[in-house]
């Protein structure tokens, strides 16, 4: 009976096994080694290894684009700009060629919650009206997410596409078990079917690449 | 992670190599999975080993579903991309299993947990080289949490009755979250922890916890009236040749197992956490009783 297991061998070393840090960093990062910008309350940390550098807002300097950075991730911020178009203008300047926008922001459909962050710092749009703006900001590749739950730690992160979004809402509401012929789940059924749902989150996390 | 994912399923053929990254969804706990989805209604997992080995999971995938394939799904492989593990799996479409939630899907979970204990007698027997949890170590571990001052004698009990028992590879986290119904039939997820522990009659107690949110007060209660659990038992323990009384008995090591599993995975402290307050409750109560069919 003096049979043991050495389960820690079956873990991989430490340092990943304590890397937390989500499918942003694992996704979108190129390497261990990019250069990160984070502007805005300060998450991006949950979500990058290598953080270069915070700001509350885009600096003057970096508005006239002295220096550059593989990621700007802007976290529920405009950055200190008056609009969201400005911020993605002025990101976009500090983006290398190729590097990625990630922008965290609001749903302009939803309500802003009582106690967050001041709606005028907040970038708020539509689901659709994130994506339209970094195409017009000068981004391809532009993807819209949506977080579950919708924090700064969300487990899951669901591609606003059809087909990932379905699958993702359609198992959410049959965990549910509401009854077949209620309202409420004939409706969701309906917004589920019509993909609206994600759309209807609290907020989205958009990426684009600055062509 | 994602030039990973990609390539992974490219070298198992579910994509081409000119195709895009189908949409997906990512879920971040534990290792990186990727639920992805091309136009067609199949779907691929594939899970990015960033926090343990995957070699586990898919040698339970390949056997089990190599026993059962209508219940497991179908392992595609596993590689290696950069430096991580990348396991793909063929996606399993499924319903959440009902049985507390109104529709009572519980001859059907009864139907299934009996299809993979005999799948288990047949094909997840243990070997030599498997190595299962220390089984002393385990319930010492477990003693110490909750000051069980006779865990020496009881191990000495059930030591020699266990001892002729067959010794067989269990899933080892077979909670109702990981049991699903597909096709009409129940399927089985999860196979991470699978070979852990070879005590027979792990997984049926799992599954009886689970369902009552590892409440042991209510399991027992559950366990003496005619319920779905009672019956789980009676069948489970016929399928497995085993007694009941002798499965019962077995429930504080079970649970120490269950303890020992959690923590040495890095799961949430609360899952051990539970099992462990489980383990207090049912030590406290005295001898149990499962209600006669």
């Amino acid at each position: 009976m003096a049979r043991s297991i050495a389960l820690a061998n079956e873990l991989h070393s430490p340092d990943v096994a304590q890397d937390l840090r989500g499918w942003f960093c694992r996704a979108i990062a190129p390497d261990s080694a990019c250069s990160v910008l984070e502007v805005g309350e300060a998450h991006a940390g949950n979500w990058f290894a290598n953080v270069t550098r915070s700001e509350s807002a885009l600096s003057s300097e970096a508005r006239t684009g002295s220096v550059s950075f593989d990621i700007v991730v802007i976290h529920q911020s405009l950055g200190g700009c008056a609009t969201l178009q400005n911020a993605l203008t002025s990101a976009r300047r500090l983006l290398r060629q190729g590097g990625w926008l990630v922008l965290s922001g609001a749903n302009r459909l939803r309500p802003p919650s009582r106690g967050g962050w001041p709606s005028m710092s907040m970038p708020r749009a539509t689901g659709w009206g994130f994506r339209s703006a970094l195409k017009h900001a000068g981004f391809v590749d532009v993807s819209l997410y949506v977080a579950h739950p919708p924090d700064s730690a969300p487990v899951y992160v669901i591609e606003s596409h059809s087909r990932s979004a379905r699958a993702f809402f359609g198992a959410q509401l049959a965990a549910r078990g509401l009854p077949n012929w209620s309202a409420k789940r004939l409706l969701l059924a309906a917004l589920v079917a019509t993909n609206v749902m994600p759309y209807l989150q609290p907020g989205f996390i958009v990426v684009g690449r600055r062509c | 992670m994602l030039k990973a994912a990609h390539a992974a399923l490219v070298e198992f053929g579910a994509l081409a190599p000119s195709d895009r990254l189908p949409p997906f969804c990512a879920r971040m706990s534990g290792n990186l999975v990727l639920m992805v989805y091309p136009k067609d209604s199949t779907f691929y997992l594939v899970k990015i080993g960033i926090r343990t080995s995957l070699d586990r999971e898919f040698r339970g995938l390949a056997i089990a579903h190599a026993a059962m394939p209508r219940n497991v799904p179908r392992p595609l492989g596993l590689t290696i991309q950069g430096s991580f593990q990348v396991l793909v799996t063929l996606g399993l479409h499924h319903q959440p299993l009902a049985v507390r939630l109104g529709r009572d899907d519980s001859r059907m979970l009864e139907d299934g947990i009996d299809a993979l204990l005999a799948a288990g007698l047949s094909h997840f027997q243990a070997s030599p080289p498997d190595c299962g949890v220390n089984l002393q170590g385990a319930l010492r571990e477990a003693s110490a949490a909750l000051d069980w001052a006779d865990w020496r004698a009881y191990w000495d009990h059930v030591r020699a009755r266990i001892a002729p028992l067959p010794r067989i590879l269990q899933h080892g986290d077979l909670a109702v979250t990981n049991i699903a119904i597909a096709d009409g039939e129940i399927a089985f997820f999860d196979w991470e922890d699978f070979g852990l522990v070879d005590v027979i009659g792990f997984d049926l107690a799992v599954v009886l916890l689970s369902l009552n949110d590892f409440d042991a007060v209510r399991l027992r209660a559950r366990l003496a009236a005619p319920t779905v659990e009672a019956a789980l038992v009676r069948r489970g323990c016929a399928r497995l040749n085993l007694s009941t009384d002798l499965f019962l008995e077995l429930f504080p090591l079970y649970l120490s197992l269950f303890v020992k599993v959690k923590r040495s995975w890095a799961y949430d402290p609360a899952v051990s956490a539970r099992a462990i307050a489980a383990l207090r409750d049912w030590l406290n109560a005295g001898p149990a009783h499962v209600a006669a069919g």
